[in-house]
């Protein structure tokens, strides 16, 4: 831009010329493509500033800076995330619980793992709009199989109350096990660790479903 | 926990002043309710790491839109008791319109960020529909300047909407 009419592209998108100056510039413009760029440049500007809310505009041209704070909202966030991680823990713990007691029902140690535990595999989403991901790890225990599992809802918290239940199918259509349900209210992982009395080789599938029973998330073992 | 802290502070010190005057806007001043919402973004924030991954850009954006929206919520929960049916937030009460009024706010955080003289020329040749003559004469510097600094001001406007991801 070495122009005598290097700037002229941004009071011109502003409507800021006075006639003459306008006239000069738009009778360059024809032959100029640098300046042609720059008006294409700056052509959207006028209608984003002509969106400043109402009453704002004082505040925001005199810069002044927003106002700190109260108080740092840190130690307050802090001490969410901190019960947040708790309150997982401690529903996996109760899980966990409930599971050695169905196995207890079985007669066998919940926790006896008779194989290498394998590869925790992700269950496939019944569509691209489900809003949740899960994975599971399937283990021969005795009297059973040991499900680990672990479901991430990944949709917006807009503070309604959502339950999901994980199922277990049996081939030949069986009736489903319902292997217990939680409910989404945080995005951090729920973990489940729970037997069900059915060899492995029984499970069709895991199915997570949500409380009106609509399967969200499909593992095939 | 200490790479917790450390992102959260991160985060406050980066985007909390922004948000801060966002709630204080639409909760018409009322700092309780600025505070509780601009703590619950920034703990939605810290749960989706993703948003502030910098190869996505500024997650301002998404920050005020989340701030909004808890507010919409807050302000929908309180409707819902009879003792505060009365109250009014015209600036919520049109979801449908949050793209809009975002990014109108994302285009005053970006004016905020401008220089003082860039604010000026902007104030003076498009908010007051000044001629660049008038408003040399109002600012008291010569014709040229007006337009040189019009010039970087639209430039600095534009590097400082497109931060904040709002494109004409
Ligand atoms: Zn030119």
């Amino acid at each position: 831009m070495t122009d005598g009419f290097a700037h002229d592209a941004a009071p011109y998108v502003l409507g800021a010329l006075g006639p003459e100056d306008r006239r000069a510039f738009e009778e360059h413009l024809e032959g100029c493509a640098p300046c042609q760029a720059e008006v294409r440049g700056f052509a959207g500007l006028p209608g984003l500033l002509s969106r400043l809310p109402a009453g704002e505009l004082p505040a925001a041209l005199a810069g002044e800076a927003e106002p700190p704070g109260p108080v740092s909202v840190v130690p307050a966030v802090m001490a969410r995330i901190r019960s947040e991680r708790r309150s997982r823990t401690r529903r996996a713990v109760l899980v966990a619980a409930a599971a050695a007691v169905i196995a207890g029902a079985a007669g066998a140690a919940a926790t006896e793992v008779l194989d290498r535990p394998a590869a925790a595999v992700a269950f496939t989403p019944a569509s691209a709009e489900v809003p949740a991901s899960a994975e599971a790890r399937l283990t021969d225990v005795p009297g059973g199989t040991r499900i680990d599992m672990t479901c991430r809802y990944e949709g917006e918290l807009d503070g309604r109350a959502r339950e999901y239940v994980l199922l277990a199918v049996p081939k030949g259509g069986g009736e489903p096990a319902r292997l217990g349900s939680w409910p989404v209210l945080t995005a951090a992982d729920y973990g489940m660790v729970v037997v069900v009395p059915m060899p492995r080789g029984q499970i069709d599938r895991l199915q997570v479903t949500n409380a009106t029973g609509r399967s969200l998330l499909t593992l095939r073992p | 926990m200490g790479a917790d802290e450390q992102l959260l502070r991160v985060l406050h010190d980066e985007h909390a002043p922004a948000l801060w005057g966002y709630a204080m806007r639409l909760t018409g001043g009322d700092a309780g309710r600025a505070q509780d919402a601009v703590q619950e973004t920034l703990l939605r924030a810290w749960r989706h790491p993703d948003v502030l991954d910098d190869g996505r850009g500024s997650p301002r954006p998404w920050l005020f839109t989340t701030l909004r929206n808890v507010l919409i919520d807050e302000w929908r929960a309180r409707k819902i008791r009879p003792e505060v049916v009365t109250d009014e937030l015209p600036e919520l009460s049109t979801p449908d319109h949050a793209d809009a009024a975002v990014q109108s706010w994302l285009v005053a955080d970006a004016l905020r960020q401008l220089s003082p003289q860039h604010r000026e020329v902007l104030l003076e040749c498009y908010y007051r529909g000044c001629s660049v003559a008038q408003a040399a004469q109002r600012l008291g510097v010569p014709p040229g300047t007006v337009k040189s600094r019009t010039y970087y001001a639209l430039r600095a406007l534009r590097l400082a909407l497109e931060e904040r991801g709002v494109t004409a």
